[in-house]
């Protein structure tokens, strides 16, 4: 596997910010021809900041990029092809209701006096995905793919564009088993060609499995790159932290629901329809307690199901949906967030800019805007009591602003995500429904919103979390349902969770599944 | 300054008005002869009829959506204003000649109540389209947009057979109820109640803060437990229904209904004004004092054209001017807002060199073609040619300088 010591590309003091937040602070390091270089970092870190800088979709930033000794800035995401650097996102960018070879040849189509040439392009584009040993027809629609295979769609496309550096953001994060044994087969024969591939990924495993080389960053910052075959896994971690894992047991430790208390929800037999799917059900047969003052997880891969679940939970399931919930031993069904709230259920959304913030309003009108009937009479928003109300849960959560009236871009990601955690609170509610509520945010706000996690829990507040970090799920739940393809496939105390045991509930996909993928 | 910051746009619009005033006040002596004659009947009175149906225009595109329908709404309303009047009065005096000829003071009352019903339901219809069918609100109004127009005249045929001959047009003969016989600051003090009461709806009651959510972010609001069915159903019943007061005034103002004419172009007047008054069509940002603004200024605007083009008909520059404003009012706004600024390269490449032509050419034949219609200059065609090519040449010069500035500039980002 060719890798020797010659660079490739130099990444030389690269800076880059947005609005007031540094995403990446005078980042340099190197990366040689032909290697696997693992990228590590918790969420935040910058890491697909630097990758999107790599691969022209960022253009404003500082410092320089040098490729095969030449100082280069792209003009986009053209350019940076045109010197071989190619992206696989964690989100396919691929378009459902065309064909395998339409895909690949998006943008380049080949063509003859203006009319397409559909053959030659269909027998490139199987040349292509021969390359990588895959069955794939090219003129299946790729809607009709399942991920892993839309994810080779995706390498097929770079590998056509010439790519000699290709970028792999989680490539494995939303695959089975089988599908990663693949895709590993794949990167094998990638190299094999030649190619340079850069290797995002939080598994541990799968670093070690693969890489040459490991680059760690954190908090914007690099810290080193080290040769995989001398460190040990429990470095890397430490690394990625900047500390010793402390254990802190932020668990509660009084047992809940063992003297018959009654949960705050309770759910038998969940399902919710997928129509027009072959499967028919998104989810099925979901169980679970949650108790009041209690932290449950819910774990699960890219599509096992966890939003969903949440979404039936809360009134805003598209589906049909039913089975027994019931909420306080109230059997309910919500059809609008707003029944949901009006019983004590609040939700936390997973993606903050796109269901969460308001661009256009301030801090304040973020913060209030779902409990405004609690200081109003006749419609009528007493704006003394609104700026109180906000200030307290300001105060309570830690927000760091400049002031209620800031806009809400104007604060960093963490603080972003108190303010929506605060508009939660402010409607009182007895079940908190939390969607990964550290995605996206430093390791400092993390902290943070842990340790509020453990003061609702004491205030006797029932939480529900998701995560796709299973150690944060670990620190803070009492107890954890695995998801994995819309079943539940496993619940476990806080003693008996481990992050391999979790893991092998969330892969445990039956036979006929894998027959089919293969 | 942080005042300033924010009010950017009312301030520019006061600004505006004033200077449009006062150039059209210097070229055409009509302002200083008969200065309060010429503000209360050729400008607040327009300004106020097209500033109600602004003000609901306004409230639509706030929520983040957009209502095509308020012209033909105009349309149906002064018809149904006028059709129910007659038919109570033929009803009243069923042997008179001329039933309309008095018409008592509670048949205008129920008509105009009917009016208002009607513009309810409408807007509830359009409602339901957007929310319980989910169509584009595009297309929900596009449809009442040639709809309603096309039923009003229909209607009119129809109702006027029943009771006598068939016409389109309807006439009242009471001339009490002529606008111009009403005290002249009527329909103004109209206009601004309306604004009053939305102004404080939106910005001091619990509907208006979820309206500018709602508009900001549709699902986000949702998921926070905002009814936005509830919302939109307010928004469009709104537009309808100050659609409806902006017709019966025009009715009045005529006394009679032509549903082939009136209010025809409306829609656009109406979502210019909130445009020009700093609505984003994008959703969630516009405020009252901008709207308000934004309809005086359009309609000091086209004041000041009929008052300066005097030969022909002044309406017809009036689509023109409309176009350019709503152009201007949005592209300075996106020049302000971007990161870019002013820097930003105006003429890029082959469209850059295709637009710069094409700005020429409008600007020299609109100069051309109002010239020779004026009869004052013998030249005009050439006049024209000249201020085509004088346009595109200045054009091509800050295209070019764009390019050298923006050669230099990536030339020191590459030596940094």
């Amino acid at each position: 596997m060719g890798a020797n010591n010659e660079v490739q590309i130099e990444i030389r003091s690269v800076s880059k910010r947005f609005g007031g937040v540094v995403a990446l602070d005078n980042v340099s390091f190197q990366i040689r021809r032909g290697e696997l270089l693992a990228i590590c970092g918790e969420n935040g870190a910058g890491k697909s900041t630097l990758m999107k800088i790599l691969c022209g979709q960022h253009l404003d930033y500082d410092g320089d990029i040098v490729v095969n000794g030449e100082t280069v800035r792209f003009s986009g995401i053209k350019d940076a092809e045109r010197f071989g650097i190619g992206i696989i996102h964690q989100e396919l960018n691929l378009v459902d209701e065309l064909s395998v070879a339409a895909n690949i040849f998006l943008g380049r189509e080949l063509s003859r006096f203006g009319l397409l040439c559909q053959k030659t392009m269909n027998e490139r584009a199987a040349a292509f995905l021969n390359q990588l040993q895959c069955e794939i027809s090219p003129s299946i629609r790729v809607g009709a793919l399942r991920v892993g295979d839309q994810q080779l769609v995706e390498i097929a496309k770079a590998i056509g564009l010439g790519a000699k550096i290709l970028i792999m953001d989680e490539p494995t994060s939303a695959l089975t088993e089988s599908e990663v044994t693949r895709l590993y087969r794949v990167i094998t024969s990638l190299r094999q060609r030649g190619v340079t591939i850069l290797y995002i990924s939080h598994k541990m495993e799968e670093i070690f499995h693969l890489s040459d080389r490991i680059a760690v960053l954190r908090d914007g910052r690099y810290i080193d790159t080290v040769d995989t075959a001398n460190v040990t896994p429990r470095q890397i971690a430490q690394m990625m932290v900047g500390r010793e894992f402390v254990q802190t047991d932020l668990r509660r430790a009084s047992k809940h629901g063992e003297n018959g208390e009654q949960p705050v929800l309770a759910v038998r037999g969940l399902w919710r329809s997928w129509p027009g799917h072959a499967k028919h059900w998104r989810l099925k047969d979901i169980c679970f307690d949650v108790h009041a003052g209690e932290v449950v997880g819910v774990a699960g891969l890219m599509g096992a199901g966890r939003t969903e679940l949440f979404e039936c939970l809360y009134g805003c399931c598209g589906d049909e949906f039913g089975g027994d919930i019931r909420l306080q031993g109230e059997q309910v069904q919500f059809k609008h967030a707003q029944d949901a709230i009006r019983h004590g259920v609040s939700m936390v959304t997973e993606d903050r800019k796109r269901f969460g913030l308001f661009t256009n309003l301030t801090v304040r009108e973020n913060v209030t805007l779902s409990s405004l009937e609690q200081f109003t009479s006749l419609g009528w928003i007493s704006s003394r009591k609104e700026r109180s109300v906000c200030r307290s849960i300001i105060e309570r959560l830690r927000v760091k602003l400049a002031g209620q009236e800031a806009e809400i871009q104007s604060l960093s990601g963490g603080n972003q995500q108190k303010c929506l955690i605060g508009r939660a609170l402010l409607n009182q509610p007895k079940l908190l429904l939390l969607d990964d509520p550290t995605r996206g945010i430093d390791v400092g706000a993390k902290a943070e919103v842990y340790q509020l996690l453990n003061e609702l829990a004491q205030n006797k507040i029932a939480i529900l979390m998701s995560s796709s970090e299973l150690p944060e799920l670990i620190l803070n739940c009492d107890r954890i349902i695995v998801l994995c393809e819309g079943r539940q496939t496993g619940m476990f105390s806080a003693s008996e969770a481990t992050e391999q045991a979790i893991m092998e509930a969330a892969t445990a996909i039956d036979v006929r599944d894998t027959s089919i993928s293969n | 300054m942080e005042f300033v910051k924010k009010y950017l746009t009312e301030i520019v619009l006061i600004l505006g008005i004033f200077v449009v005033f006062g150039v059209t006040a210097i070229f055409n002596d009509a302002y200083t002869e008969r200065f309060f004659d010429n503000v209360t009947t050729l400008i607040l009175r327009p300004a106020a009829i097209l500033g109600i149906f602004a003000l609901g225009a306004a409230v639509v595109i706030i929520a983040g959506g957009i209502d095509l329908s308020s012209g033909s709404m105009i349309a149906l309303s002064a018809s149904l204003v006028c059709i129910t009047t007659m038919v109570f009065c033929k009803l009243l005096q069923p042997d008179a000649d001329d039933p309309t000829g008095v018409v008592p003071v509670w048949v205008v009352c129920i008509a105009a109540l009917i009016t208002i019903g009607v513009a309810i339901l409408v807007g509830s219809l359009h409602a339901w389209l957007i929310t319980v069918v989910q169509l584009p609100p595009f297309v929900a109004t596009l449809a009442s947009l040639v709809g309603l127009r096309s039923l009003s005249i229909v209607m009119n045929k129809a109702v006027s057979k029943q009771f006598g001959a068939e016409a389109v047009i309807v006439n009242i003969q009471d001339s009490r109820y002529l606008l111009t016989n009403a005290p002249w600051w009527l329909p103004l003090a109209i206009f601004l109640t309306l604004a009053l009461i939305l102004w404080l709806i939106l910005n001091f009651t619990v509907m208006g803060r979820h309206i500018y959510a709602m508009g900001g972010n549709e699902t986000a609001a949702r998921l926070s437990g905002i009814r936005t069915d509830r919302l939109k159903w307010f928004a469009y019943c709104f537009a309808a229904v100050t659609a409806s007061i902006a017709g019966m005034l025009l009715a009045s103002s005529v006394l009679l209904a032509d549903p082939q004419s009136q209010g025809t172009g409306g829609e656009l007047f109406a979502i210019a004004a909130a445009v020009i008054g700093g609505c984003s069509l994008s959703g969630g940002v516009g405020r009252v004092s901008g709207v308000v603004l934004g309809a005086l200024f359009l309609r000091v605007v086209i004041d000041a054209v009929a008052k300066l083009i005097t030969s022909g008909n002044s309406a017809n520059y009036e689509g023109m001017i409309v176009g350019l404003l709503v152009v201007l009012a949005v592209a300075l706004n996106e020049v302000t807002g971007s990161s870019a600024g002013w820097r930003k390269q105006f003429f890029p490449g082959a469209l850059g060199v295709v637009a710069l032509i094409s700005i020429g050419l409008l600007f020299g034949s609109v100069i051309a073609f109002s010239l020779t219609l004026s009869d004052q200059v013998a030249n005009s065609w050439l006049i024209g040619i000249i201020v085509a090519l004088v346009t595109s040449s200045v054009l091509s010069l800050i295209k070019l300088l764009a390019w050298q500035l923006g050669k230099t500039k990536s030339h020191a980002l590459s030596k940094l």
